[in-house]
This record gives structure tokens, C-alpha cells and sequence, in this order.
């Protein structure tokens, strides 16, 4: 099938499919043909991050997971490809089997332990105080000292460092053989942002949408989102440089 | 020991930064090599030390990002083998962050870059000079933050 004639294919499935109703019979299967035209594009994005410590089918899996996600969430009315769509969700959950599976620099095992206590206890803490808990509240709570909640705040930001953005450098003997590498580039290099953007929750790229499409003020999506307005600003600004540690290049 | 002559308030590091030899207020300094490599024990320095202040730990979060991001723009400019100070103050309930280094730059930093967007969204005010009387360009990057300290 020639790259034009398998291109037109896919528009034509994605758009049979978002015009379907979701009771109708024939979705199934055109979601599913969906699926499997893209498994190559989710293959040679999960090659991309071979040889870091988990094993290539993990990645693949949770590269499926990011393309069934965008199968059902695609709007055509409101992203422009499919494929572009579907890369930045791709490398979402690939990058999210990261976060969740293994620290960017080792860290000791009691560290982590530590770390996870420490993130358990903040947020019961927040809960129960109606605001953000003191180091020294998070360190009596858990019975260990404010130097150890202190490491453990600070281990805790290993998980998310910008490494595991650069791609590695491959060579034909990880490539899998058969993707449309040259496509995919193509669309990687328009995507620069989109996959740091994918990376993101539904809450984060709300409040983003919010403050930089809707142009709301920081007061006005506080009393949209009922919170108080350094809230906001917290958070907008924890997006925004994880934003920017996610598309800089590596530093020294 | 008594001493009948007050001791000197403050004294000048070679490259004239101003570091005090005698501080009520407990301010905390930090003189290491500005490179990326130390931007580690910025980061810890200052969270340590605004926790000890008794703040909330988002905003020893905000402390150490805002540290980590200030240091950052001073290294990217800062001439060959020159240290960076930070200066730290917890005082009722401001924290006052002062980052300084020698600086390549000829004029201060400009307020449209991402990072300086990020850093103003992060503490209450901020702002950056490089000091005309200086012998030496110094670039100081000046950060102040309310802070809820919970009784």
C-alpha cells in the first residue's frame, strides 16, 4: 500500500469513526482497524526509549494504552491529525510508565520508602489542616526527623527530570525495522511542545487553557475552580517549568 | 569574652559582595561555584533553611524552584570561575532571597523570557540588577516572598 493511498485510509477511518454513534455496530471494528494501522507509530516511539532499564514490551503496552486513549478521545472538530494527536498521548503514557517504574538517579530503597510516606502524609496532612503542612508537621506525623522529610522532598523531584525527554541516540540495531520513520520526524518536530503538553493531567492542561487560551485572569480561575488564588499561581508556575525542563535541551 | 571595640557588621569577599560577620537575624549565606553542578545545594540549602523558618512545605517548594530557576539564569551568563552567593532571609513571615554573581551581561536580565515569567508567577516579587558602583559587574537577582508560617 503506497504511503498516500495508506494516509487517505487512515483519514478516512478516523473520520468514519468520530461520526459514528457510540451504540453503533461497525465502531468496534473500525476502532480496532484504527489501532492496528498505528501500531508501527507506537512501536517506533517505544524503540525511542529502549535501553533504559524496562523492558521494550512495557513500553509497548503503555504505548497502546496512550493510543487507545487517543482513538476515544480524538476530535477532529478540534486537533487537526489524528497521528499528531495520537504521538503526543503515545509518548504520555510512555513517559508516565517511566515516572511510575523507576527513578531517573537511583535512589535508596528506604529513600523511596521514605519519599512515598512523606507524599501520603502530605496530603492527609493538607486534608485534615485545611492547608499546606510544615516540614516539621510532615516529620512528626511520620516519626523521623525534618532532615529526612527534607531529602525526601527533594528525592521526590528525581522522579520528573528532564532526561528521560532526550531520546535516546539509536542505531539500526534498535530501530524497528518497517516504521514510517521519516513521517513520524516529521510530525516529532512540529510536536515539540505536544508531548510535554501530553505529559501533563486533565486538571494541569485545563488550568493551562484557563490562563493562556481563555485568557482568565489568575483571580478569575480561582473563583472559577473555587481556590484560593496563590493556588493558582502555584500551580500554574510547577506547569509551566516543568513545561520548560520537559523542552529545554539537557544542561550540564 | 568581652571586647570593647563592636566588632565589624559586615565584611566585603574579594569580589565585594557584602556578607555580615555579625547578624541578629540569622540570615544564611551560601558562596559556591556558579555552575550547574551546584545548583544542587542551592536547592537544599534553601529548602532546609526556609523549613526551619516553619513554612508550609508548598512554600518550601516555591523557595527551592525559585532558587533553582534564579541561580540558573546568573550561571547561564556568569563570567569563567566565578561563584554565586545566595543570601537567605526568614523574617516574620517574608523570605527574602538574594542571588548574585559576576555577570558577562551588560544589561539586566529581560522580564519576557519563560523564566522570568515562571519566577514572577512563583514568589510575591522579583526583580534584577547589575550594580553600577560595583568595581565588578555584579548581577543580583532579588526575590522576595510572603510565606504563611501556621502557629
Amino acid at each position: 500500500m503506497d504511503a498516500t493511498v495508506a494516509r487517505q485510509r487512515e483519514r478516512d477511518l478516523v473520520e468514519e469513526f468520530a461520526g459514528l454513534a457510540l451504540d453503533d455496530p461497525t465502531r468496534a471494528k473500525v476502532r480496532e482497524a484504527l489501532i492496528v494501522i498505528h501500531q508501527p507509530l507506537v512501536r517506533s516511539l517505544a524503540y525511542r526509549y529502549a535501553g533504559r532499564g524496562e523492558p521494550i514490551d512495557d513500553l509497548i503496552q503503555a504505548g497502546s494504552i496512550g493510543l487507545i486513549q487517543a482513538v476515544d478521545r480524538f476530535d477532529p472538530e478540534r486537533s487537526e491529525s489524528f497521528t499528531g494527536f495520537a504521538v503526543a498521548t503515545i509518548l504520555g503514557e510512555i513517559r508516565k510508565h517511566f515516572r511510575d517504574h523507576t527513578w531517573s538517579i537511583r535512589v535508596p530503597r528506604r529513600m523511596q520508602e521514605i519519599a512515598q510516606q512523606v507524599s501520603i502524609a502530605r496530603t492527609e496532612l493538607e486534608q485534615e489542616l485545611k492547608r499546606s503542612p510544615t516540614v516539621k508537621e510532615i516529620a512528626d506525623r511520620l516519626g523521623v526527623g525534618l532532615d529526612e522529610v527534607l531529602d525526601a522532598l527533594e528525592a521526590a523531584q528525581a522522579y520528573t527530570t528532564h532526561s528521560l525527554d532526550a531520546p535516546s541516540i539509536e542505531g539500526a540495531s534498535t530501530r524497528e525495522p518497517g516504521a514510517d520513520d521519516d513521517a513520524i520526524a516529521a510530525v516529532l518536530k512540529r510536536l515539540d511542545l505536544a508531548p510535554a503538553l501530553a505529559a501533563l493531567d486533565d486538571d494541569e492542561r485545563a488550568l493551562l487553557r484557563m490562563r493562556f487560551v481563555e485568557e482568565l485572569s489568575q483571580t478569575e480561575i480561582a473563583e472559577r475552580l473555587d481556590v484560593d488564588q496563590s493556588q493558582v499561581s502555584r500551580r500554574l508556575a510547577h506547569i509551566l517549568l516543568r513545561l520548560r525542563n520537559r523542552m529545554a535541551p539537557p544542561t550540564a | 569574652m568581652t571586647n570593647s571595640t563592636p566588632a565589624p557588621a559586615v565584611e566585603y569577599d574579594e569580589f565585594g559582595v557584602r556578607l555580615p560577620l555579625v547578624d541578629p537575624a540569622g540570615s544564611v549565606h551560601l558562596h559556591v561555584p556558579a555552575t550547574h553542578a551546584h545548583l544542587t545545594i542551592v536547592r537544599s540549602t534553601v529548602a532546609a533553611s526556609v523549613a526551619r523558618g516553619g513554612v508550609t512545605v508548598d512554600d518550601v517548594d516555591d523557595l527551592r524552584l525559585a532558587a533553582h530557576e534564579a541561580c540558573n539564569l546568573l550561571i547561564d551568563d556568569a563570567v569563567e570561575n566565578a561563584f554565586m552567593t545566595v543570601s537567605l532571609l526568614v523574617k516574620d513571615d517574608q523570605v527574602h532571597l538574594t542571588c548574585s554573581t559576576l555577570t558577562r551581561r551588560e544589561d539586566p536580565l529581560p522580564s519576557d523570557t519563560l523564566s522570568w515569567t515562571v519566577l514572577s508567577t512563583l514568589v510575591s516579587s522579583i526583580s534584577n540588577r547589575i550594580d553600577p558602583q560595583h568595581p565588578h559587574r555584579l548581577l543580583r537577582i532579588n526575590i522576595q516572598h510572603s510565606v504563611q508560617i501556621p502557629s
